[in-house]
Parts: structure tokens; sequence; C-alpha cells
């Protein structure tokens, strides 16, 4: 049956008032008689902190509140500490700080100016103690511990039950994977290649700053406006602070999110804010700084270590790979990220036997998070070069070694899971077809520019297992309203939400509005899924059922079509959606409420082999892949790219323009890591952590033709067959354009970003090594 | 705390007044694009800020026939980048604007808050200084003309006295058939700041001899860098690929660049050598890439 909604660009709800700059965002949201909100941050890497005075920033005219760890030593009030892994990211610093710019108190005030002036008065007495403050000094026989005392909590994500952390170690969690016996395999291989790669610390920079309005209602009532990716997450971190029913606290996202990508998935200011405006006993805004944003949360920096073997005709035959995340000095979700970048280490490629340790390192650097992409750009910026590099020391041309190597449906991937729902060859086919790779590249006008071209094709897991719900409530208009808490950050979920309910229930696409996540209103989601075609389907049943007496026809004898119900036999006898409904409650009022609950299977890996125990390792599987043509000008180093083709495997295209966009934003996010972010840090201080001196790519960067191929390999478990689109994306460009500099001046870039400085001094290197050989 | 007071005078004579009364952490401000990233990131905390845009004429672009281009420092990078007048009389400082960050930076920033704030990363000042152009300050105790080739004396440090306001710039003619180029490099998105910016006026005589040649660097040491003796080099030759050559050579030997965030010392070095060829091709008449 064709749709009518599902498959269409329907244009956004929003899309208009945030073209035209009237989006309402967190940050616009106000409440009358507001204190404003300014942090104290840490100088020190790694401080004991000796004694904190707030008298003479309390007795400052105009201050509501003053919150530092006074507040929390003997006080059975508030916990202080909580985090998504371990409860080991405290409200405020207690016995220790443990990178530089961590929150060591919070000041509520009538203004900003006063809640500035009032944090200069805060005196700290610090004790600097040894830090650690990069991977190598984190890993070090003896190294000083960030976290003496990590304590696994008793309940938390069911995925990460098989947490492993290295007790007197910095590692929080160590991944372990064996499939196969790897030494085996690289005692049959022909040959064997071992290299490293590394990516620094990057942060997402969201339009939007972390931002926070909290409000206490009866003492134990906790309301947070705030710019969360998900508030039922954040709820549950500021309840357990306040020691209160997760009921008790109320988050909402009054408008529109302006970008996360991973950052705001956790809580973040949440906790501080509400503590400030319970003391202050009036509603409290904090909203971060630009400065303060690329602190809060940021990108794992990396070192992958890849050993791999290959038979002479160039098949894989083991690979062993290990991978060190700075994690920085909370562990945040890490030892999630850790998990999920070692099990797809090897990449979609068949590999008989495999060895993965996967390090979540704790440093005292701001915490690293999720970040679009989940660790997958780490290891795909490693696997994605080996591969090329393999292929070209073996004489085999780089598209059919990634070919020949690919893994397909019914194939056992490294946890053991059998492969389902997936067509890599065809990411990797449309991607090199897009670049006409068959045919060679037009040289470049000038003598002293290079072409080449590269290509690499990548995979990441989703969260499983997971739940998601939602309500459909159809009105007695038949007008319906979605329930449920994706949070529409950019993504476009609320023109798909509202496709999926229409599509489903059988009425118009502009006859749906979606509620925005309010964790009072709307239900508990982890993730973007099938719950809302659940309700849908559940409310389509009651409206048929309650059409059987009018229609005479029993509820599976007819459908919905265009807000009217019809006999499937005869099209022409139907019913309005709203006759239906009127007729029932027998007045212009009433709802039909429909819901959905969705709960995945499986996740659960063996904590020792990392082998999948319930078959599923995730629900299914995003696929992408990448190629480019690139120049290089060989006097300056700089990479300039002539086209980018992106495939990603959307399952289904419920949206076109929508998948199309958020694969362009995603893989022009990556371009801005494969050229330009670096967050630097000497001995902990973050030396650029504002836009003077950290480089986003800007307009002008847009490749001069840029492709985006949809490929639509249907999922049992996605709304009509769709998986998720934005995050796969992001991986492949680093390596494709590092491959594509190799192949065009032959030099290798091994360290993430891709500079002119970098690549002009490699091929400098390379031209004294030939004049000396 | 100290509110920061922001006075708007009418005239040019009552803000060299409000400014001669002033002590340290008073400024003059244009657009404020260069000063309100010191305000944001405290590196600088004014008491108060003199903004001229008030002033009437401040922004004037005219046509001097004695003078030259006179323009006024308040005027918009992009009004610069625009303006028929400067299009006519000096097409390269248009040219010079529109490589200026972003458009909509540019319709921020005041031309005369740019050399006033003296950062070496700034695209005019190697053009300006090759043009033989004049900033024009004005103090209580009256007025006077500084060339810019003596303007700039350090990192964000300039001629110009505390009490002085950078008032116009003044842009002579230039000698008929004078041919000049400028060429900006950054390694990062390119509305980044200059890592390298490099300018060439060159006279040729009738019979193609190069009369007089100047190469001129900015962004890569303190202050802009004239590259001595390359005038004298290619006097009286013809600039062909092999002159080209030696002269980039010598800019490669002469130059001793600073290191920054755009690019260590090695690099800039490197970069001097192929933009001088660059730009003197450009210069010449070709697309300067080659």
């Amino acid at each position: 049956m064709s749709h009518v909604t599902i498959g269409l660009s329907e244009t956004r709800p929003e899309a208009e008032s945030k073209v035209r700059g009237e989006g309402v965002y967190t940050m616009h949201y106000n409440l009358p008689g507001t204190g404003h909100a300014r942090l104290l941050g840490s100088p020190h890497a790694h401080a004991r902190i000796l004694n904190i005075d707030t008298s003479k920033a309390e007795r400052l005219p105009g201050v509501f509140a003053v919150i530092s760890r006074n507040d929390f030593i003997g006080n059975d009030r508030w916990t202080p500490t909580y985090g998504p892994v371990y409860y080991d990211q405290p409200v405020v610093s207690m016995e220790k700080v443990r990178y530089v710019g961590e929150r060591v108190a919070g000041v509520a005030a009538v203004d900003i100016d006063t809640a500035e002036e009032a944090v200069s008065l805060i005196e700290v007495e610090y004790e600097e103690i040894p830090a650690v403050t990069d991977l190598d000094a984190a890993l070090a026989q003896g190294a000083p511990l960030v976290h003496e005392d990590l304590q696994v909590p008793p309940t938390g994500f069911a995925d990460l039950k098989s947490i492993r952390p290295l007790p007197g170690t910095n590692i929080c969690n160590q991944y372990r994977l064996r499939y196969g016996d790897v030494e085996k395999g690289f005692e049959e291989s022909d040959h064997v290649f071992e290299h490293e790669f590394t990516t620094p610390t990057t942060q997402h920079v969201a339009f939007e700053p972390f931002n926070a309005i909290a409000k206490i209602e009866h003492g134990n009532k906790i309301n947070i406006w705030s710019s969360t990716q998900n508030p039922f997450l954040a709820r549950n971190s500021v309840a357990r602070v306040f020691k209160v029913p997760v009921g008790n606290v109320r988050i909402m996202i009054p408008g529109y999110l302006g970008g996360g990508f991973g950052s705001k998935t956790y809580a973040r200011i949440e906790p501080i804010t509400a503590c400030l405006a319970w003391k202050a006993n009036r509603p409290v805004r904090l909203t971060l700084t630009r400065e303060e944003c690329f602190l809060e949360c940021v990108k794992h920096a990396s070192r992958v270590r890849i050993k791999t073997g290959v038979t002479k005709d160039g098949f894989f035959k083991a690979r062993k790979t290990q991978i060190f995340l700075d994690t920085g000095a909370y562990a945040d979700i890490g030892p999630r990220v850790a998990k999920n970048c070692g099990y797809v280490s090897c990449g979609p490629f068949k590999m008989p036997n495999a060895w993965v340790d996967s390090h979540c390192v704790l440093t005292n650097k701001p915490s690293s998070g999720p970040f679009r992409g989940f660790g997958v750009a780490q290891v795909s910026w490693a696997y994605g070069q080996q591969n090329d590099i393999i292929a070209r020391e073996m004489g085999i041309e780089p598209v059919k070694f990634l070919d020949q190597n690919m893994i397909e449906p019914g194939d056992e991937f490294i946890t053991a899971s059998i492969m389902k729902e997936i067509n890599l060859r065809e990411n990797l086919r449309l991607a090199v077809e897009g670049i006409g790779w068959e045919s060679p590249p037009e040289p470049a006008a000038e003598p002293h520019v290079h072409v080449g071209r590269g290509v690499s094709v990548a995979i990441k897991s989703t969260v499983t297992p997971t739940t998601s719900s939602a309500f459909i409530k159809v009105n007695n208009d038949a007008s319906v309203s979605v329930l449920c808490s994706t949070v529409d950050m950019g993504q476009g979920s609320d023109a798909v939400m509202a496709q999926i309910a229409a599509e489903t229930l059988g009425v118009a696409y502009d006859m749906v509005s979606v509620v925005h996540p309010d964790t009072n209103v709307t239900p508990y989601d982890q993730m973007t899924n099938s719950a809302v075609s659940m309700a849908a389907v559940d409310a389509k049943n009651q409206i048929l059922e309650l059409a059987s007496d009018m229609m005479e026809a029993a509820a599976e004898d007819m459908d919905i079509r265009e807000g009217k119900v019809f006999a499937k036999t005869d099209p022409s006898r139907t019913v309005t959606v709203q006759e239906v409904i009127q007729g029932f409650f027998g007045m212009d009022g009433g709802n039909i409420l429909g819901r959905g609950v969705l709960k995945t299977k499986g996740g659960k890996l063996d904590r020792e082999t990392g082998m999948a125990v319930e078959e599923l390792t995730t629900v299914y599987w995003f696929p992408a892949g990448g190629a480019c043509e690139v120049e290089v000008d060989t006097e300056t180093g700089e990479v300039h790219i002539r086209k980018f083709v992106n495939t990603v495997d959307v399952g289904s295209a419920l949206n076109p323009k929508s998948c199309v966009q958020q694969v362009a934003g995603s893989s022009m996010m990556a371009l801005g890591q494969t050229f330009y972010e670096s967050l630097d840090f000497d001995n902990g201080q973050p030396l650029n952590p504002h836009f003077v001196d950290y480089i986003l790519p800007s307009f002008e960067e847009i490749p001069d033709v840029m492709e985006n191929r949809l490929i639509e390999t249907p999922v049992q478990d996605g709304p009509f067959g769709a998986r998720g689109t934005g995050e796969t994306s992001i991986t492949p460009p680093s390596p494709a354009v590092a491959n594509a500099v190799y192949d065009a001046v032959g030099v290798r870039i091994h360290d993430l970003p891709i500079t002119p400085e970098k690549v002009l001094r490699a091929l400098r290197e390379k031209e004294e090594r030939e004049a000396q050989a | 705390m100290k509110k920061l007071e922001i006075l708007e005078p009418a005239s040019l004579e009552e803000a060299c007044d409000r400014l001669s009364e002033a002590g340290e952490g008073v400024k003059v401000v244009g657009g404020g694009v260069a000063l309100a990233i010191l305000m944001k990131q405290k590196i600088f905390r004014p008491e108060r800020l003199i903004a001229v845009r008030r002033i009437p004429q401040f922004d004037d672009i005219r046509h001097e026939p004695d003078q030259g281009l006179v323009i006024g420092a308040g005027a918009l990078h992009r009004t610069l980048e625009t303006s028929p007048v400067v299009r006519e009389h000096c097409p390269l400082l248009g040219e010079v604007m529109s490589q200026v960050a972003n458009v909509r930076i540019r319709c921020m920033g005041t031309l005369g808050g740019e050399l006033a704030h003296a950062d070496p990363h700034s695209d005019p000042p190697p053009v300006l200084i090759g043009l033989g152009a004049r900033a024009r300050a004005r103090s209580v105790r009256g007025e006077r003309d500084i060339p810019f080739d003596g303007f700039f004396t350090g990192y964000l440090e300039s001629a110009l006295e505390p009490d002085e306001i950078l008032t116009h710039v003044v842009i002579p003619p230039s000698a008929p058939g004078t041919r000049s180029a400028y060429l900006k490099f950054t390694p990062n998105s390119s509305t980044d700041w200059p890592c390298l910016g490099v300018s060439a006026f060159l006279d040729l005589s009738k019979d193609g001899s190069c009369e007089r040649l100047d190469v001129i660097f900015g962004s890569v040491t303190e202050i802009p860098f004239r590259v001595p003796g390359v005038s004298e080099m290619a006097a009286g030759r013809k600039l062909d690929d092999d002159l080209i050559g030696v002269i980039a050579e010598r800019c490669f030997e002469q130059v001793d660049p600073m290191e920054d965030s755009r690019g260590s010392k090695w690099y800039k070095k490197e970069l001097s050598r192929a933009f001088a060829r660059r730009v003197l091709k450009r210069a010449l008449g070709g697309n300067g890439t080659g």
C-alpha cells in the first residue's frame, strides 16, 4: 500500500519560525522574579580544597544564595553526587577539584553582574596535588588517581552490568572482546600491519548554550525548564540529589533545543541550578558562557593501536585493537562509549579472529560524554585508514579490498551476533560511484596541486536494550496530539513523529501536533523509535471498534484514510473519525487515548569475552559510507574538497529532505573535526575554549559538490522500517579525507585534525627521505 | 563592581575633550569587534568607552584631487568593499576589504578601529603601507598625519598617543601604471584571521623592466614587514619566473616569523616563499595561484 505522508518531505512545523529568528528556546524563557546565577570555576587541574569561605559573597547586597560544599557537608537533605554510570559527579566540588573549570561554587543574585561580583568574593584555599592531564600520565605506573573510590551503583543502565573498572588505576572501564584466537590468526596471516592513530579533545559547540531555569514549589516539587536532550535522564539525577521521588521532579523543554550532539544527554547544570533555586527561594536561571560550555562536556580524545593480519589474497585474518579514551575527570557515559566503540573497532568487515581491549581512562580534564557517533569516529579514524594502508601495500585496489571483506547479512559479527538488515556493499558502491571512481580525476590546473580520492565505510550500534513510550490523543474533531519525549534538537523529529501518527491513524499530516517533552506529561523515552506508531495503532484500533456499530462491520474489516473510516470491501461506505468520536461520547468532546510502550531486547555482552549473551548485540545497525575527491596544495599543505558523497542506510526515509539535511549537517560537522577542531590544554589549562582560537568550518568550507545518498534497507523494529540517520555519517569523512590526501601526495596523517601545516611538514619529510634514498 | 560607562559624543571636538580627560581604562570604540572579544574574555575591562559612531561624517569616504582618497575612520569594511569611490580610486583596498572575516563582521567593523587596534593579524596594513597611506590623528593638541609605514610599533601597539583619535585614512594617488596585489592565507576556515597576508607593488617602465618593487608581509611578524632589498634586486630587470623565484627566496630568507595559533615559525616561513611568488604573479596580471 502506498503511503499518504510517510516518505514525503513534509515541511517541518518549526521551520519558518526558526528561519525568521522567532523560534523560542529555553534561553528565551523567563519567569518573574528570576535570580541569575554565575559559577566559580576551579583554577587548578587537581587540588584538595582546604577551605571555602563564602561569607563575603553572601553579604553582598543583591545576592540571593551561594552554594558550595558547605551546603552538603553535614546536610542530610541533599546527596552531593550523581552520574549516569558512576555516582562520581558532584553538584559542586567536595573534597577536591579534578579539572580546570570544575564548579566549586554557584551564586544566584539579582542580576548577572552582582552574581559575578559575588563569585569574585568567594575565598577558596586549595592545596595542589599532582595531576594526570593526558592519557600517558593517567596510564603510567603509580599515577595519581583522579578518583580513589569509584563505586558501581546497584542500579543503572541494563547494558552496563558488565562494567569492569580496574582498581588502583585510572581506568574506569575496560571493555574486553575475545573472538576466535587472535594470535593464531596472526600466525596464519601472510602479512601483519600495526599502526597507531589519535584524535584530540573536541567540543560539540551547539548553538544554544547549556541553560536551565529552576523553580521549587512547596519545598519539594522541583520544576526545571532546561536545554536537555533527554529530560528523563536529567530527572533521575535531580531526584537523587534532592532525595525525592522522580515524580517530584518536572523537567520541561519549553521551546526548541538549539542543538545538542550528545552534550546535553545527561544532567548538566540542572542539579546546581535547582539547589540555587531552593536556597534562593525563588526561580533561578543559569546560562553558561561559551567558555564554560567548552568545558561542560567534551568528546573523548583517543589513542587507538591497531594490528591486523591478512592473507596474501587480501582477506582479513585477525585484528587486535587497543583503545584508550580520555574520559576526563568524571566518567559520565564514557564506560559505554568504550564498550560501543570497542565492539565496532573492526568496522563492517568479516574478521575471523578479533581481540579488543577498550579503556575508559579518567584524567584531570573536562568530562567527555556522548558525542554524535558515540566513539565510532575515533575507531573508524583508525581502521578506515589502516584498511587503506593494507590495500595499497598489498597492491589491491582499495575499493575492491573493502568490498571483498565487507560483512553481509547472515555473517557472524565479532560479538557472535548474526548480521541482518544491512546492505553495506551498497553504501560502498554508491559512495564511489558518486565520485566517479572508475574514471581518473580531472587534474588540477596548477602543477603544485595534486588530486586524490578516498573512501571509508562504518557501522554504529544503537543503545540496546532500551525503552520508549508514547501516548496519542485523538481529539473530538479528529485532530491528534502526540505525547512523546523525543526532543527535537534540530533533527526534525516533530515533523516525523507527526508523519508517523498521521500515516498510522489515516489522518492528514497537518491535523497532528507534537507536544514537547515534559516529564509530568509526556512518557519516558530513551531514543527516537517505534512507540509513536504503536500508540497510533492502539488509538486506531479503538476508533475502528467504536465505528463497527455505525458501519455494521467488524473492526478488522475496516481501515481509516483521510480522516474517514471505510469498509475494506466497499470503500465508498464511510464515516468520519469525527462522527465516530462525537457519536460515541454523544457530544462535541472527548478523547480517544492510544498508548505505545516499546522495550527492546538484547545488548547484554559477556563481561570477559564481550560476546552477545542473548544473540542481539544491537537492535539494528546504522551503516554509512563516504567518498571524496580532494586537491592538495603541495606548497601550503591545504586540502580542498572538490566533491564529497555521503551514503547512509536510513532503513526507510520517512521524510527524505530531513534525512538529507541530517546527513549534510553531520558530514559538515565531520569536516570540522577533520580539518580544524581541537580543544587544547597545557597541563590541564584549556588554551582555546572560545571561538577566537577554536576553529569551526564556515559555509565557505562546504565542498564544491556534496551529495547525500540515501539507502533504504528496512529494519523490523523501526517505524515503517526506519532507523536513525544523523550519527554514523559523521564517521566516514575523516578517514576518507586522510585516504584521499595519501592518494594525492603520498603522506599519511595519523593524528587529527588534518591541518595544512601537518600535511606540509609530512610532505617535506617525505621529500627529505626520498632525497636521502 | 564598576559599571561600564559608554559616552557617545556628538562631535569630534567633544570626543577629543573626553579622551584628554581620561586615564587608563578608557577606550575609543568604533564597531567594537576586537574590543568585544577582549572584554568577553576578561582580558580588558574598560571603565569607560567613547563611541565614535554618532560623530557626523566620521564614516565619510571621499576623493580629493590633492590628497587622494580620504576615508573616515568610522567607515565600515563592508561600505569600503562596496563603495564606488573606492573602486574607482583604489580598487585594491576594496578587494582587501572583501577578504576581511565574513560579511556579518564586515558590517560591524570599522577600518579605523581595526588599524587603531594594531593587531598583527590584520589584512589592510601591508596594503596601506605599500600605498603610502597615512593615518590622520586628532587630539586636543591638534591634528597630525602618521605614515602607516611606522604607524605600527608592536603587538597591539601603534604610534597613536593615548589622547589621540584616528580620524581618517588618507591614501595618496598611486603613480599611473602601478601594479599591485594582496593575498591572504588562512589554514583554517576561510573567514578566520590571516595566518599570512602579503602585498606587492610594482612600477614597470615602458620596456617592462622593474622600476620599483615592494613586497610587504602582514600577520607574520609583530608589525608589517617590508622585505628589504627586493626593489634593488629587481631594478631594471624583467620580472620573469626566474627573477620571481629569486625574490621569493630572498623573502624566505629575510622573514623572521612569530609563532602563533595559526602557524609555527617554520610554517609561516615556508608559506612566505610560496606567497611571495604568488603575489608577484598576481600583481603582474596572472591569477596569483600559479
